[in-house]
């Protein structure tokens, strides 16, 4: 009795899935022609975005170094990913080997892939600038306070440096107060 | 290197404060009463009271910091004075006047006849339960001492106390970069195990906790990972036993 009922059950689930595997099999089918069909024009429109956009933006990092608004040494990440994403727009064969390459569909997901990933290293460099800055601006808030000892009550004022002063330039609480003096950095 | 006798003129206590008005005063008192040779520099961290002013009135030499930088930034700062004014050994207190100066005394002692470069005051080594952590803190303490232990092969009770004595070589050796100014901690204790020093830990006694809470950050979930971190890459870096 058990038995029979479960061999039912088997055949019940073996027709329902091989109806879910032949609907999946022809509906990917006519998704891939249909996207082959579409794909000659948005790949064209997206590789000439591409190129006007990295053209562009090529001509403002150029334009901002010549302002001095940005150093060149900064320059080096943001003139690699625009020469990068040109060279991939430009040669149609280059960016259609790696689409293949990485499993994309559409030649525009791989410009994207290539881009999301220089953006990452762009961001992570900024890290490592701030981390850097951070360290050095320590090292400045340090020696300003080192320059200004102050003594005891017997020599108050004895390193020029007036109580005025001091009140002039309120010291900027930008952390919240947590241990004496040592908040967690966020 | 160790056996050297200390002059008590060449002895400096820095005490990092951040807006310690009314506290930070007595601190000093206190330590100016234990040890009234030595010098007491007060590191005020971008207070917004009058700690700076305190400091003065009590007889120590001030330092403000321009901008709140934190307890490692405001510590390093205090090495470095020391570094630049030839003073023999650092010693470092709360501002919060939770540690009692007293123990300056027993620490200096231990320091000269342990050999030792660092005095650690541990509020664990003694078991007798004065000092009760909240849970999630006692378990961080813990688990950063058990690590800490581990790694330096020695007892390591209490890696989160403020209360230390160090030879000035050691402090000269967290004038630089290697100094973790955001959380001095276990991480600290590490470095110098790796680097050589000697670190001992002695007993001490707290008073109860006037107001906050000295290590606030000892059980958020930022204080672990960075920690974690911290340990992980003082072990990748390269060793510099050689170098004291």
């Amino acid at each position: 009795m058990i038995g029979a009922s479960l061999e039912r059950l088997n055949y019940l689930f073996a027709t329902v899935l091989s109806h879910l595997d032949l609907a999946s099999a022809r509906s990917t089918a006519t998704l891939k022609h249909e996207l082959e069909e579409l794909s000659d024009l948005p790949e064209t429109k997206i590789r000439i975005i591409a190129i006007i956009g990295s053209l562009a933006l090529l001509g403002f990092i150029v334009e901002l170094v010549r302002r001095r608004r940005l150093k060149e040494e900064y320059s080096v990440l943001w003139v690699t990913t625009a020469v990068v994403l040109l060279a991939l727009a430009l040669s149609g064969g280059l960016l259609e080997i790696l689409t293949h390459a990485i499993g994309a569909i559409s030649q525009a997901s791989t410009l994207f892939f290539f881009g999301i990933i220089f953006v990452v290293f762009l961001l992570l460099h900024f890290s490592v600038r701030v981390s850097k800055l951070e360290r050095r601006m320590t090292a400045m808030i340090q020696e300003m306070a080192l320059q200004n000892e102050r003594n005891g009550p017997a020599a108050p004022e004895s390193n020029g440096r007036s109580p005025e002063a001091e009140e002039t330039v309120p010291p900027v609480d930008d952390r919240p107060a947590s241990r004496s003096g040592s908040p967690p950095p966020a | 290197m160790y056996a050297r006798p200390v002059s008590a003129h060449k002895l400096l206590i820095i005490i990092p404060a951040f807006n310690e008005q009314g506290r930070v005063g007595n601190v000093i008192a206190d330590v100016k009463n234990t040890l009234p040779d030595a010098d007491v520099l007060v590191i005020d961290d971008g207070s917004a009271d009058q700690t700076a002013a305190e400091a003065i009135e009590a007889g120590a030499i001030a330092v403000s910091l321009p901008v709140n930088s934190g307890y490692g930034v405001a510590l390093q700062t205090g090495y470095k004075f020391a570094a630049r004014h030839d003073y023999e050994i650092v010693g470092q207190i709360d501002a919060d006047g939770q540690h009692k100066a007293e123990y300056l005394l027993t620490m200096l002692k231990a320091l000269q006849e342990q050999k030792a470069d660092v005095i650690i005051g541990s509020r664990f080594l003694e078991r007798d339960g004065h000092y009760q952590p909240s849970l999630a803190r006692a378990l961080g303490i813990g688990l950063f001492a058990r690590i800490a232990s581990l790694i330096t092969h020695q007892h390591v009770s209490d890696p989160t106390s403020g209360f230390q004595l160090m030879r000035i070589e050691v402090a000269r050796f967290f004038c630089t970069d290697v100094y973790p100014t955001d959380y001095p901690d276990a991480d600290i204790l590490i470095l110098l195990h790796r680097t050589g020093y000697r670190v001992f830990e002695v007993p001490v006694q707290m008073r109860p906790s006037p107001g906050q809470s000295m290590h606030t950050g000892a059980s958020s979930p930022y204080y672990v990972y960075k920690m974690m971190l911290s340990i992980l890459v003082t072990l990748l870096r390269p060793g510099a036993k050689d170098t004291p």
